[in-house]
């Protein structure tokens, strides 16, 4: 943010890579509200790995839907 | 216009500031969890869950929203808006969206500092999710760090609507 705009994008229609940054951003944006809306919430048991009972939940991140981008 | 011009660079000079620091932040962040996966001290690994949260809520979150706020306030003081160029409105969204995720995960730090504090097993301490959410985070604002320096074209129908300029502080006379 310079302040400078350039005159050469104001061509018709909307660039390809706003097209596909757009849908992979809604992809990310709907699999948050996914994983908070089957969760209830963004909470630390789905994270933790069983810490003992009294200290926090139990669930197990898979490595592979974790870098999957399911654990966002 | 010299008073505007002063306004735009210590915006700009702001947002940088914030945004850059937030991605330190987040780097030391994604060493720390490194070393919490890695490490063979138990002693180690207990006390990197531990600083987490304090340190999270005192570099990560301040940072984050120092970010945003002087986002916003640069695409007030400068002719590119908010809503008229594509790149913009991404790196408004990846800012959003990261900011919103970390003050989630902020109760994560919290269970993980407690789960440290405890007497649990030290595998039941260790945890990957730190690493896995600061590579995430570090490649989301590295993308709006590109988007910032390259300004790829793109104008929306806003943007396309109103002349560049108006309702800004830089066009005022």
């Amino acid at each position: 943010m310079d302040g400078t705009t350039g005159s050469g994008d104001r061509g018709p229609g909307m660039p390809r890579w706003v097209k596909i940054c757009g849908v992979a951003g809604i992809v990310v944006v709907l699999v948050i509200v996914v994983m908070l809306l089957v969760g209830g919430e963004h909470s630390p048991s789905r994270h933790m790995h069983g810490a003992g009972p009294g200290v926090v939940g139990t669930t197990v991140v898979a490595a592979g839907s974790a870098l999957s981008g399911v654990c966002l | 216009m010299a008073a505007s011009t002063r306004l735009r660079k210590t915006a700009l000079v702001t947002h940088i500031g914030a945004s850059v620091g937030w991605l330190g932040a987040v780097f030391c962040f994604l060493v720390l969890a490194l070393v919490g996966v890695t490490s063979s001290d138990p002693g180690v690994v207990r006390g990197v869950y531990r600083i987490m949260e304090p340190v999270a809520w005192l570099t990560l979150v301040p940072l984050a929203f120092a970010s945003l706020i002087t986002g916003l306030v640069q695409s007030w003081v400068t002719p590119w808006g908010l809503l008229r160029h594509y790149w913009v409105l991404f790196k408004l969204g990846i800012t959003v969206v990261c900011t919103g995720v970390l003050l989630l995960y902020m109760r994560t730090f919290e269970a993980m500092a407690q789960a440290a504090a405890s007497d649990a097993p030290i595998e039941a301490v260790r945890n990957p999710s730190p690493l896995l959410h600061a590579i995430l985070a570090l490649l989301a604002l590295v993308a709006a760090m590109v988007l910032s320096v390259f300004k790829p074209k793109g104008v929306t129908r806003r943007g396309q609507r109103r002349p560049v300029g108006v309702g800004t502080v830089a066009s005022a006379p």
